[in-house]
């Protein structure tokens, strides 16, 4: 019997837990996953690193933009750069800070522009699905099979070079190639919601389709999709850097963790810190995200951890 | 079966539909316009470009021009005009009329490539070869991997390596593929020289055209490690779950009972039938993999599809990205189409409709 199984027993076990709500027992069993509590530990730090990246550039009187091109390569512990310099000459740790401000803010807001609208898309497609207005679902779908067939890296790295995005377009480009198995998701949620008593009753009362769409059926799926924004956000990091080394998603000077990597091959002999540094942020912090990922949905569904472990 | 498979081949055509006008909004939505780019030169004038556009139609409509690159233009008649559109006249003084010299791309003329000016499926046909072995031989290091550490796993259910092919699992899909393809090139390339540094081939192939086996495979290695890591972590998480499902089932004890060696009961037995579900995930796994080995050709210099089209997209070559993004997206609805005819093929429990 593993761990998470122990703790699943004996919450059913223990008196102190009846009477508890789904979101509280999910909590309970949340608070007794260390290994999930350790990855959200470390997010929060890395999330407090990056918004005091400023602050701490300061205190250690570096810059993420200054270069100096007499201190270059400089190896990890240098006097006034803990984690040397580039190959400009520029501090790598502050480098690191600010690219964990890019990436982290380009995860998390294009994991949550692509959950708005393969939520919405998803909820219209479901509820007019083999209705009078059946022609929209019909389109949705047929625009969705397509979008997945052609591989996601393709339309971005083409879609990437037409536009030269910023951070923000670049957000947006993420999110609308990306939102389809979300959509997918809702579209099968609502189908299965949409015949149910209390939708029947919202239409006897005369509601109109959004509010039933949106105020009725919406809420009643939404906390199976937030328990996935974690391992969205962790994917989107790793698709971001991926486009950002093939100097297609976040141009220089901007750092992000991947495009501190688009020399890295030139790195080789004259500073291996400034291959591994970078790409080890990324392993960590996707990582991390995965695994809050994974602890959440056993937390809320812990019939599923049983059955994988 | 036949007529599975047949119905299967029409619902992908509203699919192939949608692939070209997606890949030729792409390209109408892109700056800059043929004409400009044809009469780069500072003594045309205006006139001859207007002369320029209506020969290549870019005054037409979008639908119409869209059509044109569908079905090609051979089949319409455009009074003759030179490079700088000037009318060609005949010994009469007439307009010379000619057929047009599009075929479009349903006969396969994607047109010619900016930089090369060869044709571009051409281009992308030739690098073929070189993505599907790479392909390939990732996809059965990573399915005999896979599927083996899977049945292990499966076997030894909270053991020592049921846990660590667990944890390194979920670490293999958090490291991004550009950065592991880095790594292995800086420890085995770099560091140990165990390993050529990228390429296809050595270099004195290109002075001697010999190449033994043993330079091929070296030049393998690390990027079929690259892509195939993959594939392990995927195929050996979904073959534990599968393997465990099965092990649970009467027909297994009864094997056990029977007094089986256990290999022959997990691999023979339980392995068979648990590897019914993972035809069901090649098929969706195929995008990202196709995805995955556009890094991989880059960062390993490997000559295939991916790396072509990394270097169109860099100089904007877009008749070899408009080829590129369709014979990928074909290869990858042929790959749909497979996993689900396999799927159907072994297990006859699933109902063809």
């Amino acid at each position: 019997m593993s761990a998470s199984e122990a703790a699943v027993l004996s919450l059913h076990n223990e008196d102190e837990y009846r009477g508890q709500t789904l979101g509280q027992l999910a909590l309970l069993r949340l608070r007794r996953d260390h290994l999930t509590l350790i990855a959200i530990g470390v997010i929060l730090l890395l999330t407090v690193l990056a918004l005091l990246a400023p602050v701490i550039s300061d205190t250690l009187d570096v810059n993420y933009r200054r270069t100096d091109l007499r201190n270059t390569f400089a190896k990890i512990g240098s006097p006034g750069h803990p984690l040397g310099t580039d190959d400009l000459g520029r501090d790598h740790l502050s480098r690191l800070l600010y690219g964990a401000r890019v990436s982290l803010g380009i995860g998390f807001s294009a994991a949550l522009v692509s959950l708005i609208v393969g939520t919405t898309v998803g909820v219209v497609a479901g509820f007019y699905q083999g209705s009078r207005l059946g022609f929209i679902d019909d389109l949705i779908m047929w625009f969705v099979i397509t979008l997945n067939s052609v591989p996601s890296l393709f339309l971005l790295l083409i879609i990437s070079a037409m536009l030269s995005p910023t951070v923000f377009t670049l957000i947006l480009i993420l999110a609308l190639l990306s939102w389809t198995s979300t959509m997918r998701f809702v579209r099968g949620e609502t189908l299965s919601h949409r015949g149910r008593e209390y939708i029947v009753a919202a239409h006897a009362i005369g509601a109109s389709t959004p509010r039933i769409m949106f105020l009725h059926i919406l809420p009643n799926i939404f906390s199976v999709l937030a328990i996935n924004l974690a391992s969205d956000i962790g994917g989107f990091i790793l698709v971001e850097s991926a486009l950002s080394f093939l100097n297609l998603g976040v141009r220089p000077p901007t750092p992000s963790w991947g495009n501190m990597l688009i020399n890295a091959q030139t790195f080789y002999t004259m500073g291996v810190h400034l291959v591994i540094m970078p790409g080890l942020m990324i392993v960590i912090t996707v990582l991390c995200l995965f695994l809050i990922g994974d602890g959440v949905r056993d937390a809320f569904d812990p019939q599923a951890s049983k059955k994988i472990a | 079966m036949t007529q599975f498979i047949l119905r299967r081949l029409i619902q992908a055509i509203p699919t192939l539909f949608g692939i070209t006008v997606l890949t030729y909004a792409i390209i109408v939505a892109a700056p800059g316009d043929p004409v400009s780019t044809l009469t780069f030169g500072p003594r045309t004038t205006k006139a001859q470009r207007v002369a320029l556009a209506a020969q290549l139609g870019t005054n037409d409509p979008v639908y119409k021009q869209y059509i044109r690159w569908l079905i090609g233009n051979d089949w319409q008649k455009f009074p003759k005009v030179d490079g700088r559109g000037n009318p060609v006249l005949d010994s009469n003084g007439e307009q010379i009329v000619e057929r047009g010299t599009k075929k479009g791309i349903l006969r396969g003329d994607f047109g010619t490539s900016f930089v090369t000016k060869r044709p571009a499926l051409e281009l992308i046909i030739e690098k073929f070869p070189a993505t599907a072995e790479l392909g390939s031989l990732s996809l059965l290091v990573g399915i005999l991997l896979g599927v083996s550490i899977g049945v292990l796993a499966a076997v030894q259910r909270g053991g020592v390596f049921d846990n660590l092919t667990r944890v390194m699992a979920v670490i293999f899909s958090a490291v991004p593929v550009f950065w592991l393809g880095l790594t292995l090139l800086l420890i085995f390339g770099s560091w140990l020289g165990w390993l050529p540094m990228g390429g296809r081939y050595p270099t004195n192939y290109f002075l001697t055209g010999e190449v033994s086996l043993a330079d091929r495979i070296e030049h393998l290695i690390l990027p079929v490690a690259v892509l195939s890591t993959g594939w392990i972590a995927i195929l050996s998480r979904f073959m534990r779950a599968s393997t465990l499902d099965v092990l649970s089932q009467d027909y297994v004890r009864t094997a056990q009972a029977k007094g089986l060696a256990y290999r022959q009961i997990w691999f023979v037995h339980a392995a068979r039938n648990a590897l019914i579900p993972i035809a069901t995930i090649l098929g969706p796994a195929i995008p990202g993999i196709i995805g995955g080995a556009l890094i991989t050709e880059t960062i390993f210099s490997w000559p295939g599809v991916g790396r072509t089209t990394y270097s169109a997209v860099l100089t904007q070559d877009y008749p070899v990205i408009m080829c590129a993004v369709i014979i990928v997206s074909l290869t990858t609805i042929v790959g749909y189409l497979l996993s689900d005819i396999l799927y159907a093929l072994i297990d006859p429990r699933i109902r063809l409709s």
